[in-house]
């Protein structure tokens, strides 16, 4: 009975002029969005990657102790499924004084926002009238008149409706995905291939989550013109409303001081501040250790070098004193930083928490958890960001260490050797970013499944109740 | 056509579905107001925290735009510090207080509302206009009268238009009202103008979308089928449209990332001291002025290729973009608000000749006294007439055209 039903709900779906047309429109869509995404992030990863050349060999001709942090930044390349999901638009953060500033006003259109949006509201519009539309057409008195349980023809219904959406949206997705496959640019691994059926698996999810909410919005309303306002007013508020008002209101429950602030503070504490101190303790050492060296300090580098060839017993004192400068000058580094460190990580702590109040609000919508699994399955959201920031600061570190001992070993065989000489940085370590796995990817995103997996029982049990209940006449 | 209107009026006024439309547009409307209102405090706060001394000429940062409240647009960007020097401009990142989530989310503010949920309502109310009368019956013998076609639709959308704007205007001058109240936030001449270009901008708005759902409900036979095609053109019109515009625009467009831009700015700074440092390194005079006009060079250099490229990615864009009433009532609204891309580029642009005019000073390459930085904004009527034309000539011609569509629609429409 029940593969009867399921049959006969597919049957239907299939002959439906606007079914076929809605699944055209979303085959249309998905591949010219995945083609025009793809061709971007090919252009995107030929720039980073001559981006990355340039740099380094800018830092192997010019290289310098002195401005090494301000020559080595850091590029984040493309995540390789970008051009399916975007998740933070890096353009949109608009960290450059030129950077352009439509991205802030518009988004653009991927993979996500065409499953969150188009696919929600193919759902709801095949669902809406399932139970109310069958009743307006005297079909359902019918049905159950001939002896069709409730129970069944709910289930059949929804397995029906729900199985005719997801074979087309599949073979749309598939289409998609097989011409990143091809991309040569991507370069696929076994990895992504499984991120790629994870993200089909969760949009099968969220499909039916809506799904279910027609149905449950049909099995309450007596017309199909209720039904129909009843899903559109609750697919506003979960997908339009939500989401979006989550972040703003956990900014107002819980404030955290403007980043700028600390950024200030910080950079004081490292900068101004530092010069001060370091000046200023040179200044005593220079005046009571090494008072007898005052007049070589001054002089212009040749004569220097001049004055210490001439003279070993000159050329000893004035390597104490170089290095009893890099001692004073890291020592005060080492503290400043701790200082600036510490203002960081408390802010960065109030920020987490923001953020997670933030998450525990927008998790009472399906496109939320949509989102945050698609975008940090993809690399592309804030987990990837906090994976790519530790390994960038710990790359810092190795290549500050580094540095520091080439640095140490220059001025070991030439005293008068200073941080703004060329320091010869070829044979640093490289930043290579690893991706997280895909075990790692999924995992704190176990929460965000599970209320997924809720939102469809729930909806489709009280989809169930109300059409217990429901009267066909 | 009175008559007309005055039925759709009696007869939609009462139905579940108003309640529920107008029940929805209170709900987000408030909520709209709630939070920009609280996000705008955040930056009036952060700006409080920031703003540089009045003898302070090397830091500049523009306070946050009240009207940012009903369309943020660019006002958090735009209200950015911007750190001057002779090397060139840095912005601060992240100034915003708001965690990263909202960056994965679009904002829930006027314009969102606007642009998204008023347009629904609109195709909402309108879908079932002619083909819902022809379902009933009723539309053989009101056109069985002495009204010719037109001035039934005209009617109709005229009653259908009236049950949408109506509650949506009195809500919005309610929000103006209070937000005008709102510590903060100064409601002067300025702030009414403004904001009744953008009721009127609203209103052409919506009636584009009315025009629409009854041009579609013209076209069918039954109420099903209007109201998913009037929902598929929704979607096309306000999500589909203004974002592929944005990810074509940006795929033909073939302009470097920012990113790249600021590197190559930042590389040649480190060459141009580097290369001083070591010229100099045997000199006992230090004369670094050359290092100065070293970097910016480059920087103009760099600022000057890349700026044509941008305003042309920008300009293609905006012309995609267009192609929905959506995309045009977006550049509209946000430039009324000032918080538009053109004030955007015009405050960067002068920032940008405020350091050109003072770089010697900047670098202390010349004695004497940085001038204090004066942003002069466009004025409301420049406005008008200049950037918001040709979103304004838009919104008028959607509406019209769409209504001399569903005009012809109609006048071949089988009542029976």
């Amino acid at each position: 009975m029940l593969g009867l039903v399921i049959r006969k709900e597919i049957q239907e779906n299939f002959l439906n002029i606007r079914f076929i047309a809605s699944c055209g429109i979303s085959l249309l869509l998905m591949i010219s969005s995945i083609a025009i995404l793809t061709r971007s992030h090919e252009d995107q990863v030929t720039d980073y990657r001559s981006r990355l050349q340039q740099q380094d060999e800018f830092i192997d001709r010019f290289g310098h102790f002195n401005r090494l942090g301000w020559m080595s930044t850091q590029h984040r390349g493309p995540s390789t499924l970008q051009a399916l999901v975007l998740g933070i638009d890096r353009e949109a953060q608009q960290d450059n004084f030129i950077s352009n500033p439509v991205p802030v006003l518009l988004s653009r259109l991927d993979f996500v926002s065409l499953v969150t949006v188009i696919m929600s509201l193919i759902a709801i519009m095949f669902s809406y009238n399932a139970i109310s539309g069958e009743r307006e057409a005297g079909v359902l008195r019918q049905v159950l008149a001939s002896g069709v349980p409730r129970r069944t023809l709910l289930v059949g219904t929804f397995l029906g409706g729900l199985i005719s959406l997801i074979v087309p949206f599949t073979i749309s997705v598939l289409a998609g995905m097989l011409y990143l496959a091809l991309s040569p640019a991507l370069q696929l691994k076994s990895v992504d291939f499984g991120i790629l059926a994870l993200l089909l698996v969760l949009s099968w999810f969220y499909v039916s989550v809506f799904y279910g909410i027609g149905l449950l919005f049909s099995a309450r309303s007596h017309t199909s013109a209720q039904a129909i306002l009843k899903s559109l007013f609750a697919w506003v508020m979960l997908v339009l409303i939500i989401p979006n008002v989550s972040p703003f209101l956990a900014a107002q429950f819980y404030p955290i001081p403007s980043a700028a602030k600390i950024n200030q503070e910080q950079y004081m504490i490292v900068d101004r501040e530092r010069d001060e101190i370091v000046r200023k303790r040179l200044r005593e050492m220079t005046e009571t250790t090494y008072a007898d060296l005052r007049p070589v300090v001054g002089l212009p580098r040749h004569e220097v070098e001049a004055a210490l060839k001439s003279d070993p017993s000159l050329n000893e004192r004035y390597r104490q004193y170089a290095k009893e400068c890099d001692d004073i000058i890291a020592a005060v580094n080492k503290d400043q930083r701790a200082k600036a460190e510490k203002i960081g990580e408390v802010f960065e702590k109030r920020s987490q928490t923001q953020e997670e109040l933030a998450r525990v609000l927008t998790s009472a919508s399906p496109l939320s958890n949509f989102v945050l699994i698609a975008t940090d399955l993809t690399e592309t959201g804030i987990e990837a960001d906090n994976h790519w920031r530790r390994q960038s600061g710990e790359y810092e570190r190795a290549l500050g260490k580094y540095a520091d001992a080439k640095y140490r070993s220059e001025v070991e065989k030439n005293p008068a050797y200073d941080s703004n000489d060329y320091l010869d940085l070829r044979g640093r370590p490289r930043f290579q970013y690893m991706p997280a796995g895909i075990l790692e990817r999924i995992e704190p995103d176990l929460p965000q499944w599970g209320v997924l997996t809720v939102f469809t029982v729930i909806f489709f049990t009280a989809a169930f109740v109300s059409f217990q209940r429901y009267d066909v006449r | 056509m009175t008559d007309i209107v005055k039925k759709e009026l009696l007869e939609n006024l009462a139905t579940y579905r108003f309640y529920v439309l107008t029940g929805l547009m209170f709900t987000l409307m408030l909520i709209s107001i709630i939070v920009s209102y609280g996000d705008y405090h955040l930056r009036v706060e952060n700006y409080n925290v920031l703003r540089p001394a009045a003898h302070v000429t090397d830091k500049i940062i523009l306070p946050p735009e009240p009207l940012s409240i009903f369309a943020k647009g660019l006002d958090a960007n735009v209200g950015r510090l911007y750190e001057l020097g002779a090397l060139g401009v840095q912005v601060q990142p992240n100034q915003q207080s708001i965690n990263r989530l909202s960056s994965l989310f679009s904002i829930p503010d006027m314009l969102f509302v606007i642009k998204v949920v008023l347009a629904l309502i609109a195709v909402l109310s309108a879908f079932d206009a002619v083909c819902g009368e022809k379902e009933q019956g009723t539309l053989k013998l009101m056109l069985a009268g002495r009204t010719g076609r037109a001035p039934v639709l005209l009617g109709k959308l005229a009653g259908r238009f009236i049950l949408v704007f109506l509650p949506f205007i009195i809500l919005f001058l309610i929000a103006s009202i209070v937000v005008s109240l709102l510590p903060d936030v100064a409601g002067g001449t300025e702030y009414w103008r403004r904001l009744a270009v953008i009721a009127c901008a609203s209103g052409l708005y919506a009636a584009s979308f009315v025009a629409l759902g009854t041009l579609v409900s013209s076209l069918v036979n039954r109420s099903s089928t209007s109201v998913m095609l009037g929902l598929a053109l929704w979607v096309l019109l306000v999500f589909v449209v203004p974002n592929l515009g944005v990810t074509v625009a940006q795929s033909i467009g073939d302009v470097p990332p920012s990113d790249r831009v600021e590197m190559q700015n930042r590389l040649a700074s480190i060459h141009s001291i580097y290369e001083t440092q070591q010229v100099m390194k045997n000199a006992r005079e230090k004369d670094y002025s050359r290092i100065m006009f070293q970097i910016r060079e480059a920087n103009v250099h760099l600022f000057e290729t890349y700026r044509p490229q941008l305003d042309r990615l920008i300009g293609l864009t905006k012309a995609l973009v267009r192609i929905s009433p959506s995309g045009a009532f977006a550049f509209l609204m946000t430039e009324m608000a000032n918080t538009g891309i053109e004030r955007d580029i015009q405050v960067k642009d002068e920032i940008w000749m405020y350091i050109d005019r003072n770089f010697k000073k900047f670098g202390k390459l010349e004695k004497g006294e940085v001038e204090h930085f004066q942003f002069r904004p466009a004025s409301f009527g420049e406005q008008v007439s200049g950037v918001a034309l040709p979103d304004a000539l838009l919104l008028l011609f959607v509406p019209a055209a769409l209504i001399g569509l569903a005009i012809g629609a109609f006048m071949r429409y089988d009542p029976r």
